[in-house]
């Protein structure tokens, strides 16, 4: 009996489902849902004979009459169908019109977006509190548990809903169920529909204030999305995603990155591009350092070396993204960390202790005797603690000896061991091109070479290591031996590039340092060379007036000259001068007629105002043997409108 | 004669020692090997045989007894005897590479000696050395009480050579690192198979050998956590050894001013509180032969987890691990220690004022894993089960440190082995008795 009963029901719904498919082809009007309608209408009468009503129940696999579920022949799909347009149950009475039928099943098989667009379909169909039809609708949490490809049409068009209606509770759940239905999204979905974006704006701003564990989530989950798309973002999406990446805050990003790089085998170097875009310096360095002390605090030695992997791949990397700044430090602080089990007897770390409680001795230590003992001690120790380039601990070091000299002088000789060792690591770095933090301190505290000047001419004139700090040194450090500096110039002469490098090195320094250098390569060389040195000395604020105009006046070519008068032109009184100079030259006969030509096509180029005067006296010239000079300062004149 | 004899046989043990150190693989065997060789060969130039004996733990010569090599070389010919040799024999016609196997077989740890040594020897070809008990009456086990004395007197042997060790170095003297290395190396061995035992002699007879007992005290424990954490021998006996010198800046500053007559000043007062700082000083003059370990242990050893302890730090960083270690088994030997006729410091007592520091004193994990190894109640605990009886524990359980493996030792008649792990909820530990009080009677049960 009850099989029989269940076997009507299942040729009921399994009509139902027809007269649903029938209804997604054709429109109201077609004669083929005309016909099914009428078909379903039947059938219906006849099921209704046997029960005052049947209700169907939806769930997301099957539908249910009678507590019992129906999931063959296509009834699992209608019940996806009608669970993805929120309904819940649909209940038909004894006495329901065909006009009900149809009006349900011409809505019903409408898209779900479009159901949901009209506020779904109980709101749409406007069913009358009597009707024989009646619809329950499913509260639309449920429905955003699917994992149907239409979820991410269902939850834009909620989304508009909550964010029009100002629903806070609505807009929580879309954004809890976001991490779900992201799967879904792609990059192009943000592109093709603005006003997805402006809702998604207006859900971060309805959670920001409020909701900030939320607000948190679900920027992860966004910038998640981007990043699985990352070979084909568009540059307008990076704007865009700027957007949410701005409010993030370093240890966010970090937890992003840690995800990313131990649980998406497809993050790379492309991935973490994108993601650097919208770091900028600060924020890049605070990001390594969340990352390394989530990287410390973590319990799992293996998993600990995996992400050590991938990190020092990303992350240092020739081509990372991240300043040098930020790979040095980043390396440094990998290498402190321990990567076996937590318990494990770490040498390294043991070396590390010992020279820190050396410093720490040193600190606190005043017997002069006891002193001797720690400084032979951090000999002993010394070959490691360079080769580990402990930046930091250099820093330190010298701090604290150069703070017990000051106030016990007689330790510099005890300490000037130590100084050396600092000062042999801190040229020989430099002298490698290695990154080095708190170069500038070096620098300025440096006081005695520990590796002597033929170390220094040796990278510099035979090996091309003409950094800008490595001349501020060479300067500081040996300013009785210019003159050998000098003299190892004048042997590469002719090495062009060379010469140009040594120009650009020298443009950092200061001027009082240089200008003889300068001078001294400028007369050295040929006409190019002599042309950059002027341009580098027009980069410092001072000059050397007799020089410059030794430049003007001498034998160069009237480039070279331009160049000496532009650094000339900046003193009022110096460009008077020039003017004169080059101007006011007597020569009733013409003899000199060329060289006074030259000098108006120099004051020309560089726009020489205060030659204004003798131009004018040029260009009233009567004698024809001049006419040239005449019309020469003429034109000039001419163009400056005088 | 005599001291050509004596200067062998030192040369024969320095020889095992640093085969026992090394392998006799090692180029650096090689070197006192030929050493010993040619002493015993000049030796037996002028005899056919040279023979030597050891009783009571003494070594003779004939009629003549080595009583300062004796003293000096005592866990050496400890070893001997655990290897069941009393007497030994070279003859001439010694080859070099006999000589070599009979010192590889002195070095080899004992669980990896299968044969008795006369039976080693001629299986190895060896004709010309021969060696074995003097009393030969079959019998190639000792019993579990000898055992158990042989293991005592390791204890006192060691605990004497470390308070010679600790001496030497308190009065700037040169440390003898191998004979160290060597006492540690001993007492690890024995430990490893015998933890219980030697875990005993410490928790009951607090052997009063001054004040080095402490020193070897936490030197045993931290060598045995460690070996629990999985550390290679070498690092075990590097942290053996430093925990033997965690404290020598107190016993450095001790005899000074315990010396010094009248009120101590302020400065003195305050360099009491430093001896932290002041040991690591001492040992800095014997990194040499020590390594950088003692140091930084001894540095370290109060800085607490997390660095909040002393001495204050100019510039931070984390304890290394064998100083965390250190610490650990320094607290709990130093409160053990308070336990007398007075007073009762229970081992539950130890264990909550321990637990109390989790955290602030002590690296929480590596607490944990301690208590998982020691027990609340350790090995040789007298106490009192819940069903009134009295029992002795005898092996901890590691996943449950509140119900070790006890054996029941009165009332006689309900003499048992029961593991409490497996009485969960039926019987447990109510109390521990104080050895000096309620507990003595039961001492000699044990």
């Amino acid at each position: 009996m009850e099989n029989e009963k269940e076997a009507i029901i299942e040729e009921y719904l399994r009509n139902l489902k027809i007269t649903f498919t029938t209804s997604s082809f054709y429109s109201k009007d077609h004669p083929s849902f005309l016909r099914s309608v009428e078909d379903f209408k039947q059938k219906t009468d006849e099921i209704l004979m046997t029960m005052p009503a049947i209700r169907v129940g939806v769930t997301n696999t099957a539908l249910v009459v009678d507590g019992k579920e129906y999931k063959k022949k296509g009834m699992d799909e209608l019940a996806v169908l009608l669970h993805s347009r929120k309904i819940k149950s649909i209940e038909i009475k004894r006495g329901v019109s065909i006009e009900e039928i149809s009006s349900f099943m011409s809505f019903a098989s409408l898209r779900a977006r479009e159901i949901l667009k009209a506020g779904g379909i109980v709101h749409a169909l406007g069913l009358a509190k009597n009707a024989s039809l009646v619809v329950e609708e499913l509260d639309y949490s449920q429905l955003l548990k699917d994992a149907g490809e239409e979820v991410k049409d269902i939850w834009i068009v909620l989304l508009d809903h909550a964010v029009n209606a100002k629903d806070q509770k609505k807009i929580n759940d879309l954004a809890d169920a976001f991490g779900n239905v992201s799967a879904k999204f792609k990059v192009a979905d943000f592109n093709e529909n603005k006003d997805l974006w402006g809702h998604i704006e207006k859900l971060m701003s309805a959670l920001k204030e409020s909701e900030k564990e939320r607000f948190q989530k679900f920027n992860k989950d966004i910038v998640k999305l981007f990043l699985r798309e990352k070979d084909i973002c568009p540059q307008d999406s990076l704007k865009d995603l700027e957007k949410f990446t701005k409010d993030m805050a370093s240890n966010e990003l970090a937890d992003i990155l840690m995800e990313q790089m131990v649980s998406n085998e497809n993050f790379d170097a492309t991935s973490f591009k994108l993601l650097s875009k919208f770091m900028d310096k600060k924020k890049q360095e605070e990001v390594v350092s969340s990352l390394v002390e989530k990287l410390k605090s973590s319990d799992d030695p293996e998993g600990k070396q995996k992400l050590n992997k991938r990190i020092t791949e990303l992350f240092l990397s020739e081509d990372s993204p991240i300043s040098e700044i930020s790979r040095h430090a980043l390396g440094s602080l990998l290498k402190n960390i321990a990567f076996e089990s937590k318990f494990a007897f770490n040498r390294n770390f043991l070396h590390i202790n010992y020279r820190f409680i050396l410093l720490n001795l040193l600190v606190s230590e005043k017997d002069q005797e006891m002193l001797a003992q720690i400084t032979e001690a951090l000999y002993t120790e010394w070959e490691k603690i360079a080769q580990d380039r402990d930046w930091t601990y250099f820093r330190n070091l010298h701090e604290v000896l150069t703070d017990k000299i000051e106030h016990e002088p007689a330790l510099k000789e005890m300490f000037n061991g130590l100084f050396e060792r600092i000062f042999s690591v801190f040229e020989e770095a430099l002298m490698l091109r290695e990154t080095i933090q708190y170069q500038d301190y070096f620098v300025k505290v440096i006081d005695f070479s520990a590796k002597g000047l033929d170390f220094y001419l040796t990278k510099i004139f035979d090996e091309g290591i003409i950094e800008g700090d490595i001349l501020r040194l060479f300067l500081k450090l040996f300013p009785e031996q210019t003159g050998v500096f000098l003299q190892r110039i004048e042997l590469k002469h002719t090495d062009v590039e060379f010469i140009e490098k040594l120009i650009a090195g020298l443009k950092l320094l200061d001027f009082d340092q240089v200008v003889g250098i300068f001078e001294s390569i400028f007369n050295a060389s040929n006409e190019f060379l002599k042309i950059e040195v002027l341009k580098a000395m027009g980069s410092f604020s001072e000059s050397d007036p007799e020089f410059l105009f030794s430049a003007l006046t001498g034998n160069g070519s009237a480039d070279l000259k331009i160049e000496a008068l532009l650094i000339i032109m900046r003193d009022p009184e110096l460009s008077k001068r020039a003017a004169k100079l080059l101007l006011d030259i007597p020569d009733f006969w013409g003899l000199k007629s060329e060289k006074i030509l030259e000098n108006i096509f120099i004051v020309r180029q560089a726009h020489l105002k205060e030659a204004g005067a003798y131009l004018l006296s040029l260009s009233r010239n009567i004698f024809f043997w001049r006419r040239r000079v005449k019309e020469a300062a003429k034109q000039v004149l001419g163009e400056w409108n005088v | 004669m005599f001291e050509q004899i004596e200067s062998a046989f030192r040369s024969i043990v320095s020889a095992m020692q640093i085969a026992q150190l090394y392998t006799t693989a090692h180029p650096r065997f090689s070197k006192f090997l030929d050493k010993a060789y040619d002493e015993l060969q000049a030796i037996l130039k002028s005899q056919s045989e040279l023979v030597f004996g050891i009783v009571n733990g003494e070594l003779a010569y004939g009629k003549e007894i080595f009583f300062d090599l004796s003293k000096n070389l005592s866990l050496a010919i400890m070893r001997l005897q655990q290897k069941g040799v009393e007497r030994i024999s070279f003859y001439r016609g010694l080859e070099k590479k006999e000589l070599a196997k009979f010192i590889e077989y002195l070095a080899a740890p004992k669980d990896e000696i299968k044969k008795e040594i006369e039976e080693f020897l001629i299986f190895s070809g060896v004709k010309n050395i021969s060696a074995g008990r003097i009393k030969s009456d079959g019998a190639s086990n000792k019993s579990a009480s000898e055992d158990k004395d042989s293991r005592s007197n390791l204890y006192e042997a060691s605990s004497q050579n470390v308070s010679r060790t600790l001496q030497d170095v308190l009065s700037d003297e040169g440390v003898d690192y191998l004979n160290l290395r060597f006492t540690l190396s001993t007492v690890m061995e024995n430990l490893i198979t015998n933890f219980e035992e030697f875990i005993k002699l410490t928790t009951i007879k607090r052997y009063n050998l001054g004040t080095f007992t402490h020193s070897l005290n936490v030197s045993i424990l931290s060598m045995f956590f460690s070996s629990k954490l999985h550390f290679v021998k070498d690092d075990v006996l590097e942290i053996g050894i430093a925990a033997l010198f965690h404290d020598l800046g107190k016993l450095h500053i001790s005899n000074k001013i315990i010396n010094k007559p009248g009120r101590l000043t302020d400065e003195e007062f305050a360099k009491m509180q430093s001896h932290t700082i002041i040991g690591a000083e001492v040992l800095l003059k014997h990194v040499n032969t020590l390594g950088i370990l003692p140091v930084v242990v001894s540095y370290e050893h109060h800085l607490r987890f997390g660095s909040s302890g002393y001495p204050k730090l100019t510039f931070f960083k984390e304890p290394h691990v064998a100083s965390m270690i250190v610490a650990i088994c320094d607290v709990y030997d130093a409160l053990y220690q308070k336990r007398n006729y007075k007073n009762n410091f229970s081992p539950d007592l130890i264990y909550d004022i321990m637990l109390k520091e989790r955290e602030k004193v002590f690296d929480p994990k590596l607490l944990d894993k301690f208590f998982s190894m020691m027990g609340v109640w350790p090995v040789g605990a007298i106490v009192s089960l819940s069903d009134k009886r009295i029992a002795v524990v005898r092996e901890q359980n590691e996943d449950d440190i509140w119900s070790p493996k006890v054996e029941v030792i009165s009332p006689a008649e309900a003499k048992e082995k029961i593991d409490l792990k497996e009485k969960k909820g039926q019987l447990k530990i109510e109390f521990a008795l104080n050895p000096w009080v309620e507990g003595k009677e039961y001492l000699a049960l044990i």
